[in-house]
């Protein structure tokens, strides 16, 4: 949840508020010229940077100078949402950091495009074909570090100051990985940093995206400890609830130790839900990568277990068109849905895997999963000898 | 008591209108509502600008010129409306799609008449 006082806390929960929103372009306020505030879309499905477009007034063109002089738009923009406390003034939190990358103008318009700093990580390469970059035996998220410190010229700091990757997300995914001794190998011969962050998030299954402070966040779903806000029908204007059969994964395989000369993986193993098998068939799927794979048997099959203890049922998404009470939960945290018609009670937990907050009308959209809120695994090696089958 | 009403760059340039009955004057709120399943509502006030129509007629030309210039050339005015000794004054433009004043007042080719859209900035 985003840092706010208890007194903003009750603001989001007034049924009437009269919320203020600012627009900063480096330390100037351009908010008294928005026309159209944005939609900020940030989500954890897929990596994706983020970018966004405010629409600002220029009838008296004093936006004229970011054309005139273009070095100027080389800036940090930040969009902050909040209230006015009578004696303490305005506490904003902020919803959105990015780099402004592109202004257009037209008519009396002056639209500030924003990206996030993953889209910077897509104009950079690693390795070509020629000479390689390969990393052994590392940690996933270790081997993302490397791609981002190295190749995406973000900060290498590794304490909390770091101004470009959030370290306390950082660790704890590394501890997850670390516990269950998993190891990578990868090769990158020319792609960019993006596609490589990319390669390895989905090939481990941990998510990719940028908080609200513009710093790169990671999330690795576990079994919730706690869950962070409940909705009910007091809060939402629409629900919308989907049943994804398509999502199934019921026998996972996983190759692992990729040969870049002979190009093929040495070896290869699986896991398999029978009780899944039983209810919907086989439903296969295939997890292999040419840059990054995993170098022992233990690795690969914390991996293919993974995959099949969240998606062997059909995964339910949760879409909950609210308001601003939903703006502070982060991608990854949980919340609990209550739903009389549809037998939904506060028991579960779903975790946020998209958030939309349109800073406009301040409605909000979230997408939760089912499949994120998984139960905690650990590799029991007596399962070894059952449906887990190394090959 | 009576109620004085006057438009001009400041108070020293101001011309004297008399509204029409039909006269409205207030503010226009920019908000937006969320009615719940449940069915809460939940309003956000965003912000609010003045709004006044005002019907004229019998504009003196040579008021109705200068009313019709401030607008061709989208001039900052200030709206007193004074209520005995007390004036409230309001930041605003015209914002009519036309000329404001364009039609003659019958039977008079001197005197104009026509409605006034006044927003705060």
């Amino acid at each position: 949840m985003l840092d706010v006082t208890s007194w903003f806390m009750v603001q989001i929960e007034d049924r009437s508020s009269q919320p203020v929103r600012q627009f900063l372009i480096g330390t100037s306020d351009y908010s008294d010229r928005v026309l159209k505030w944005p939609t900020i879309k940030r989500t954890a499905n897929d990596l994706r940077t983020s970018k966004i477009t405010v629409q600002l007034d220029n009838a008296d063109g004093v936006m004229n100078h970011f054309y005139a002089e273009t070095y100027k738009i080389v800036q940090r923009g930040y969009l902050k949402l909040g209230f006015t406390h009578a004696d303490s003034g305005t506490e904003y939190v902020t919803l959105y950091t990015g780099e402004c990358k592109e202004v257009s103008y037209k008519d009396e318009r002056c639209d500030i495009k924003m990206r996030d700093l993953l889209h910077g990580l897509s104009e950079k390469k690693v390795g070509d074909s020629s000479a390689p970059v390969t990393m052994t035996d590392i940690n996933p998220i270790g081997a993302v570090w490397y791609l981002c410190a190295s190749y995406g010229y973000l900060s290498t700091i590794t304490s909390n100051t770091n101004p470009d990757i959030d370290m306390n997300t950082y660790y704890a995914v590394w501890s997850s990985y670390d516990l269950d001794s998993v190891l990578v190998d990868t090769r990158f011969d020319g792609g960019r940093v993006i596609e490589g962050i990319s390669a390895i998030a989905d090939h481990a299954d941990f998510a990719v995206f940028t908080g609200p402070d513009g710093k790169i966040k990671f999330k690795k779903f576990v079994e919730p400890d706690s869950n962070d806000l409940t909705i009910t029908h007091d809060h939402y204007t629409d629900f919308q609830i989907d049943v994804e059969t398509l999502r199934l994964v019921n026998k996972a395989f996983v190759d692992w130790e990729y040969s870049a000369a002979s190009d093929y993986w040495l070896y290869q193993c699986y896991s398999v839900s029978s009780t899944s098998v039983d209810s919907f068939g086989v439903h296969d799927k295939l997890y292999r990568s040419e840059n990054v794979w995993y170098v022992d048997s233990v690795s690969a099959l914390v991996a293919a277990q993974r995959m099949t203890t969240r998606y062997s049922s059909p995964p339910r998404r949760f879409v909950v068109n609210t308001d601003l009470y939903a703006m502070l939960p982060e991608l990854g945290e949980t919340i609990r849905l209550v739903d009389s018609f549809f037998n939904i009670t506060s028991g579960g937990g779903w975790r946020l895997v998209e958030q939309q907050i349109n800073m406009d009308t301040g409605r909000v959209m979230l997408e939760m999963d089912e499949t994120a809120t998984l139960n905690g695994f650990f590799l029991d090696v007596s399962n070894l000898d059952g449906d887990e089958v190394l090959l | 008591m009576s109620v004085t009403y006057q438009l001009g760059i400041s108070s020293a340039d101001a011309v004297t209108i008399y509204p029409d009955y039909d006269y409205f004057g207030g503010q226009k709120q920019i908000r937006s509502e969320h009615r719940s399943k449940s069915g809460r509502l939940r309003i956000y006030k965003w912000g609010d600008y003045d709004r006044f129509k005002i019907g004229l007629s019998f504009v003196p030309a040579a008021d109705a010129a200068l009313v019709n210039s401030w607008w061709d050339t989208n001039t900052k005015l200030l709206f007193f409306i004074t209520s005995d000794t007390v004036t409230e004054v309001h930041s605003c433009m015209i914002t009519n799609e036309e000329s404001p004043l364009g039609s003659y007042n019958e039977p008079y080719v001197d005197y104009y008449k026509g409605s006034l859209m006044l927003e705060g900035y």
